[in-house]
């Protein structure tokens, strides 16, 4: 029996030039996307500054389509990073883009040389957008790769803190975690009394548990050593909580702990379907989750990164 | 159309010095390029201030530069460059001090590549290497060379049916000629099992084709023949000289260099065909960019690596002698001297100055240089033919 998920101490190497930032944003939102050359239409990797074919300075990142060939494989063994001295050996490869560039990616367990992949754009513990190649078909067992497990969230024996969890969703979410396997859902509630109340119909699952929301503020970080937190969800429907979401998103990406924000659409919309959209993005590791469009509103485009938008994260 | 590249005519190369190779060093960069420059100016019989041309290339002189090097060394030269290319920075450095002698901008070049090995230096270089390797080669895997080349050299086995034995074979020759030469840091004799043996490092790459990181310099001088001659030194001349930088930047992985867009003008300027050549001083950080270069350089067709090493023995009594000291893999990779590692056995061969095992009767050799997996591939080759005093 599994107890907990793979942990690591170390960081994967996190420096990026500013305009592979939007790799990241990208990520964080499930799409993929490149830059765009808008004078000559050459989709550029890595990022750059100016095209690589024409040097026009109008690189708009812009959704591609994902499928390319999986030219060259290799299985690293040797590294000098702690982080990946860590996970050895870590199989590596390059994909040719069916719409040109060629990318160094991380491989799926089943992508093999010769074969057809998808490419996908994660985001790591660091924070970083990182190119992940999958099978260019789902496989039924797809979450059960050991690389792909270190960018997704699968809730299967998590420790989940879930911020927020007195919203009409929380409850609903908390049951699919734990069916979903997760060890432990701790729920925040502004009022631990109350929620109670709310809760007492369900039946309970031993898996959840109440944290009243005073007792993180005076000391999330140690809340969350103690309890071995392994993921934080954060249901958000207003700026209070996307602000008090993002307060926390770098303390927790020094602690390889990721913070998925789950955008809650109108109140009217069944918890049961925003629950499923929510664990379905998860498990894609997609951190800003819009179900059914949902929080479009905190979004604003991107200065830095042209045809991306985000959030300000440092609010 | 463009003009026709100019001749090196009476360009003399001369003064070859290896700073013997350490494993690490607690000496820094600069104590491994001074040595190297002593080394030279003893070589040649001059003083100093007789130097009026500096080259130097090295990783791990930061935070000077070339300048800086100028008052460390007490030179004041009136022609200096720094050239950041790796393994081909040996060769392109040969290439503008032999114009900077020809035009009278200096009289004597040296140029010099040499990089200390301390405990994490290797580790900042691949961090730090480049802005596309930061952005989207180091972190996937953190396998640094090791990793671009098991891709490169994964592709090539698939596609042109090349085989661990065909890489082996190299090395293998390579540590013979290895063990002649005295600062090779390799000193054991290899086998073809104990190769095949090696532990894979990345997939397919397997210990004994990869390089030992080192501290160590290399240098030479250049200077007109007129010069050489008045300070009564054993030189080469250089035929010709080419140098590519991103070719084929459209091939969806690497599986040639930029000697393929140059070769010919390589040969037709120094007058003569790959028959004429004695011996070929390939840039080797991994076996398979040596075969790539054998093909790119004209030895054979793309694609006809494999079958040209089963062809032909490597060593320096074989029938393509083939990095005679032993190349980067058996002698150690002392950071940018690699890329002038080829180029100063070069010289002594010719010169009647083998430190190991001499090619016999030598008159012409090939020396290449390839640099700098940027992202996902090597960007910089060079490559030049040079020969003996009036040959």
């Amino acid at each position: 029996m599994m107890t907990g998920i793979e942990k690591h101490k170390a960081q994967p190497p996190h420096r990026r030039s500013q305009a592979a930032g939007g790799l990241g944003v990208a990520a964080a939102q499930g799409r993929f996307a490149l830059q765009v050359c808008q004078e000559c239409e050459a989709v550029q990797y890595p990022p750059r500054d100016v095209c690589g074919v024409c040097l026009s300075e109008q690189l708009v990142w812009t959704d591609i389509p994902d499928g390319g060939d999986v030219l060259a494989v290799t299985m690293i063994r040797a590294t000098g990073n702690p982080y990946f001295r860590e996970l050895a050996p870590w199989r590596t490869g390059i994909v040719r883009l069916d719409c040109g560039p060629s990318v160094i990616a991380h491989l799926h367990g089943s992508c093999t040389s010769g074969d057809r992949a998808r490419l996908s754009l994660k985001v790591d513990s660091a924070g970083n957008g990182v190119m992940f190649a999958l099978p260019a078909v789902d496989l039924p067992e797809i979450l059960a790769d050991r690389q792909l497990q270190q960018f997704v969230c699968d809730p299967r024996s998590r420790t989940v803190f879930l911020l927020g969890a007195n919203k009409p969703v929380g409850m609903t979410l908390a049951r699919k975690l734990a069916e979903a396997g997760a060890a432990r859902v701790l729920l925040v509630v502004d009022d631990p009394a109350e929620f109670a109340k709310l809760s007492q119909t369900g039946e309970g699952s031993e898996a959840l548990e109440i944290v009243p929301r005073q007792e993180i503020d005076v000391g999330l970080s140690a809340k969350v050593a103690a309890a071995s937190v392994d993921t934080v969800i954060a249901l958000i429907e207003t700026s209070d909580d996307l602000i008090s979401s993002n307060a926390m998103r770098d303390e927790m990406h020094q602690r390889n702990i990721r913070i998925y924000n789950i955008f809650l659409p109108s109140p009217d919309t069944a918890a049961e379907a925003v629950a499923t959209a929510a664990i379905t993005a998860l498990r894609q590791g997609v951190e800003d989750v819009f179900v059914g469009g949902a929080g479009q509103e905190f979004l604003q485009p991107s200065a830095q990164w042209p045809g991306l938008s985000a959030y300000d994260h440092k609010e | 159309m463009s003009q026709a590249r100019a001749s090196y005519e009476g360009v003399a190369i001369a003064a070859p010095v290896t700073v013997p190779y350490e494993r690490t060093s607690n000496k820094p960069a600069q104590w491994w390029i001074g040595s190297a420059l002593r080394g030279v100016i003893r070589h040649l019989g001059v003083q100093p201030a007789d130097i009026d041309g500096l080259s130097v290339s090295s990783f791990t002189l930061a935070p000077d530069s070339a300048v800086s090097l100028t008052q460390h060394f007490g030179l004041s030269p009136r022609w200096l460059d720094h050239i950041p290319f790796g393994g081909a920075s040996g060769l392109v450095g040969l290439r503008r001090a032999a114009r900077a002698v020809q035009n009278g901008d200096a009289e004597i070049v040296v140029c010099i590549a040499g990089d200390t090995n301390q405990p994490g230096s290797f580790q900042d270089l691949l961090t730090n290497f480049s802005r596309f390797s930061q952005d989207a080669a180091y972190p996937y895997g953190a396998g640094g060379p090791n990793a671009s080349f098991a891709l490169l050299t994964d592709h090539y086995m698939r596609k042109y049916g090349a085989t661990r034995e065909d890489f082996g074979k190299l090395c293998v020759a390579q540590r013979s000629n290895a063990l002649a030469f005295p600062h090779a840091l390799m000193k054991k004799p290899l086998s073809l099992d104990e190769y095949l043996a090696g532990r894979l490092i990345s997939d397919p790459i397997t210990l004994f084709d990869c390089v030992m990181p080192c501290a160590g310099a290399e240098a030479f001088a250049v200077m007109r023949e007129e010069t050489a001659a008045a300070l009564n030194v054993r030189h080469v001349r250089l035929l010709s000289a080419i140098e590519r930088h991103n070719a084929f930047s459209t091939d969806p992985i690497q599986e040639r260099g930029g000697w393929a867009v140059d070769q010919a003008e390589l040969w037709s300027m120094a007058g003569i065909t790959k028959d004429a050549v004695d011996f070929v001083q390939t840039y080797d950080d991994y076996p398979v960019i040596s075969m790539m270069q054998f093909e790119d350089l004209g030895f054979c067709a793309k694609g006809e690596g494999p079958d040209f090493v089963r062809q032909h023995s490597f060593t320096t009594e074989g029938s393509f002698p083939h990095n005679t000291s032993g190349g980067q893999l058996s002698v150690g990779q002392a950071g940018a001297a690699g890329g002038s590692l080829g180029l100063v056995e070069a010289v002594r061969q010719l010169t009647g100055q083998a430190l190991g095992n001499p090619v016999a009767g030598a008159r012409i050799g090939l020396v290449s240089g390839f640099g700098m997996i940027n992202y996902d591939r090597g960007l910089c080759s060079a490559a030049a033919l040079l020969a003996v005093e009036g040959a």
